[in-house]
């Protein structure tokens, strides 16, 4: 685990709810510029995970790092520089749009010009049509997306969670969402994504990591998956059931 | 038949709820309702007890008792009316047109007239409490005074439930009116305008027709007979025969010995207006029902809003926040705007805000002039004020404040996962409610200090210790909200009956009780002329007593948001 201090890093966190162990005993890192997908089946701690690293949840055991920062130690710090994008997108019904965006702006202390000028930026990418003025209330499934997936970038963040990004969206912005997380770890950024969308994994991940029962069954980029599956043409499909389905994947 | 069955199968869900409480011997929910019985029950007591003493001195005025006792039955059921009937608007307005059960009903194949059947039952019990926790203690009181036989509360009692079906069947048919008129009504500003309007209008008449002029307590002290009756009923009867509680007034008076001018026909308008009332939920509310429903299910703001997407609105490209700054601002602001495009919100602030205008105009009303001799009373008097305006602001305290964080719902993870501290969150509510909080009740306490004849250094003291009131409530409120939080989006009404809710009633009485003590030295001590040093130690003992309210809140506050995570 040893590594630069940039990114994430998760080091031998667990949590419980009660008697259940969500997840046990987990690491893994995450470098600057790297996009790491977090997979597995429903229940494995996905979420979980994803909701630890942004503070959502407090670890039973372990610590969480974002950018060198301890998350437990200076958790407004760690969250500032934190992009995050749930995975079921619940706003403020009574807020139009334009209002929850300047609301998460004041937020992260994106002053207002600059957030006026990324908003128009934003936008031009994930366009809203028009229902920006619009309560988020009647928003659709796939605008609510959008708009969180518009709120996480407004102050610039150097890591990025998303856990279920396309989930709602249309293929044009899946498409585009897609390229802004490759275009995110280009300029250098760190990404943790949780998905069951896994040709999506394929195509956007440097790494990959398949949790069972709250603990990492492996983790590679995709030709050290492959090659110890020994399925050198293997789809992350396919190797995602390879190791499910194996002894470790059923003990979990 | 089959709208029957379907009615009786959908309340016996609702009591099937109450009863798996009881069936799982759910001992905290237990224990927590019979903890807000126990409340209702004390102030219902309370009541009896000012009631009772109230009728016995006026049993006491000879010649003026008859029309005195008349005219305190009819200001008591007119009040009881224009409550019940706002009661019963706004919560029929969230049971007929803002349930989520409404949707799922109405694709149902069960009739718009069974939905509006099982609506307005419940409405009527849900507007019951002003009519039972109001009136019954009034009949108790009036029949002990008066000596009367049992007969006489198995009588009253049917008044009151005719009362009671009167009092509904116009509030249910009032809500289809603002249904309808809401429908029409273009923008927010429009409706808030509406209600503003109507509940000025309710509340500006009923404190003229309540509070007796100077010439109506002149008429009562006459001695003077018309066709067998003094002119001082025939002057009372007059005054209140436009209002629909007249007869149930004049009818009870009757039951305790009283003699109207027209027994036969208060008599027979008491079984005309519940029938009247029926006949108008049958004829006018039923059918417009049946036309809203459906609308109202899109919701009518929401619906307007679809219809107008992707055109340019008045508020296009407006930043937010408008009038503040930094995060404290914008959360102030983000509290106050979904407050005022919250109808179920508007219509409950709106009612408490009725409750406080009247408040205020039945204390503009009676006039106390302090003069020589009369501190120690001027002082009680400025006393209950303070102890008045402290129980409204528990109530808001309970009902807006308490619920504040959990109203944050499954949208928590918007502020867990910011860089914001929950403390800040918590500061910003706090700055909104105390400051309404204050404003209101500091312009009517101070008002009220006014017409007492307090002096300067009264006025500051007492309008000193609203702010401080205001500020020590609402953070108690807050505060004990943030320890209990529950953000599955229950809605406020059930989130502040809880242990939690309890707690903050406890502790918010208590204090009250003794900043009213407090509230009566300091008023006393200005009167008397005592030394500023003197009030400067009272204020300063508020304060001590605010800090001892809050401390313990305010520490567990602390500690749970330490370790709060998402629902």
């Amino acid at each position: 685990m040893d590594g630069p201090p940039g990114g994430i890093r998760l080091d031998r966190v667990s949590k419980a709810f009660g008697n259940l162990t969500a997840v046990d005993d987990l690491s893994l890192a995450v470098r600057p510029g790297e996009v790491y997908g977090l997979i597995g089946p429903n229940g494995s701690g996905k979420t979980t995970t994803v909701r630890l690293l942004v503070g959502l949840y407090r670890p039973t055991a372990g610590r969480v790092t974002l950018d060198g920062l301890n998350l437990a130690e200076a958790p407004a710090a760690a969250k500032a520089i934190l992009g995050y994008i749930p995975d079921e997108p619940i706003l403020y019904d009574r807020l139009t749009g334009r209002e929850f965006l300047h609301l998460m702006g004041e937020l992260y202390g994106v002053p207002m010009p600059l957030r006026a000028a990324r908003l128009e930026r934003l936008l031009a990418r994930f366009p809203l049509g028009g229902v920006l003025d619009d309560p988020t209330g009647a928003y659709s499934r796939g605008n609510k997306q959008k708009l969180v997936i518009l709120a996480a970038l407004l102050h610039e963040p150097r890591i990025l969670v998303l856990d279920e990004p396309i989930v709602g969206l249309d293929p044009e912005s899946a498409l585009a969402v897609r390229e802004l997380v490759r275009g995110f770890a280009r300029a250098g950024g760190a990404v943790l994504l949780c998905t069951h969308t896994l040709s999506f994994a394929e195509a956007v991940c440097d790494r990959v990591g398949l949790i069972v029962g709250g603990r990492l069954l492996t983790e590679g980029d995709l030709l050290t998956l492959r090659r110890a599956a020994g399925q050198p043409e293997a789809t992350l499909e396919t190797l995602y059931l390879h190791w499910a389905r194996s002894d470790g994947g059923r003990r979990a | 038949m089959i709208a029957v069955r379907a009615l009786s199968a959908l309340l016996g869900v609702r009591a099937a709820a109450a009863r798996c409480v009881l069936r799982e011997r759910d001992w905290p929910r237990l224990v927590v309702a019979l903890a807000f019985v126990g409340l209702g029950g004390t102030a219902m007591v309370a009541e009896y007890a000012f009631l009772r003493r109230g009728f016995d001195a006026i049993a006491e005025q000879g010649v003026a008792g008859p029309p005195l006792l008349l005219y305190a039955l009819e200001a008591f059921f007119a009040l009881v009316l224009v409550i019940g009937i706002l009661s019963a608007v706004v919560t029929g307005s969230a049971v007929f047109f803002r349930l989520a059960e409404n949707r799922l009903l109405l694709v149902t194949p069960l009739a718009p007239g069974t939905i509006f059947a099982l609506r307005s039952v419940e409405t009527a019990v849900l507007t019951a409490w002003a009519f039972v926790l109001m009136a019954a203690p009034a009949l108790l009181a009036l029949g002990v005074s008066a000596r009367r036989a049992p007969g006489f509360y198995a009588a009253g009692g049917l008044l009151l439930v005719s009362f009671l079906v009167t009092g509904v069947g116009l509030g249910i048919t009032l809500t289809m009116a603002l249904g309808v008129a809401l429908g029409r009504v273009r923008s927010r500003v429009g409706i808030v305008g509406l209600a503003v309007l109507i509940l000025g209008a309710a509340g500006l008449l009923l404190a003229r027709t309540v509070v007796p002029s100077r010439a109506d307590l002149a008429v009562m002290f006459e001695p003077g007979l018309l066709n067998g009756t003094t002119v001082a009923i025939h002057v009372v009867e007059d005054k209140f025969a436009g209002w629909p509680s007249h007869a149930f007034a004049a009818a009870l008076f009757g039951l305790a010995g009283g003699r109207t001018s027209r027994p036969a026909g208060t008599l027979a308008a008491t079984a005309a207006w519940p029938g009247l009332a029926l006949l108008a939920l049958v004829g006018l509310a039923a059918p417009v029902y049946r036309r809203l429903a459906g609308r109202a299910a899109e919701g009518f703001l929401l619906a307007r809003a679809a219809g107008l997407a992707g055109e340019p609105t008045a508020v296009a490209g407006r930043a937010f926040p408008r009038r503040l700054r930094g995060a404290v601002g914008a959360l102030i602001e983000k509290e106050a705007v979904t407050l005022l495009r919250s109808p179920d919100e508007l219509a409950r602030a709106g009612f408490l805000g009725f409750l406080l205008l009247l408040y205020t105009a039945l204390f503009l009303g009676v006039p106390v002039p302090a003069r020589s001799g009369t501190e120690e009373q001027v002082a009680r008097v400025a006393a209950f004020a303070l102890v008045a305006a402290g129980y409204l602001l528990t109530t808001l305290g309970l009902r807006f404040a308490y619920p504040a964080l959990s109203g944050e719902g499954q949208a928590v993870w918007i502020l867990l996962a910011s860089p914001v501290r929950l403390g800040t969150v918590l500061v910003a509510k706090a700055s909104l409610y105390s400051l309404a909080a204050s404003l209101g009740l500091g312009v009517v306490t101070l008002v009220g200090g006014w017409r007492l004849g307090l002096p300067g250094t009264g006025l500051v003291g007492l309008a000193s210790l609203v702010v401080l009131m205001g500020v020590t409530v609402v953070t108690v409120a807050l505060a004990l909200g943030a320890v209990w939080p529950d953000f599955r989006g229950r809605p406020a009404d059930a989130l502040a009956t809880s242990g939690g809710g309890l707690l903050t009633v406890a502790i918010a009485l208590a204090y009250v009780g003794a900043t009213g003590a407090l509230g009566f030295r300091l008023t006393l001590a200005a009167l008397t002329g005592a030394p500023r040093s003197r009030v400067a130690v009272l204020l300063g003992l508020g304060v001590a007593g605010a800090l001892v309210a809050t401390l313990g809140p305010v520490v567990a506050a602390r500690r749970r948001l330490r370790a709060l995570e998402a629902p």
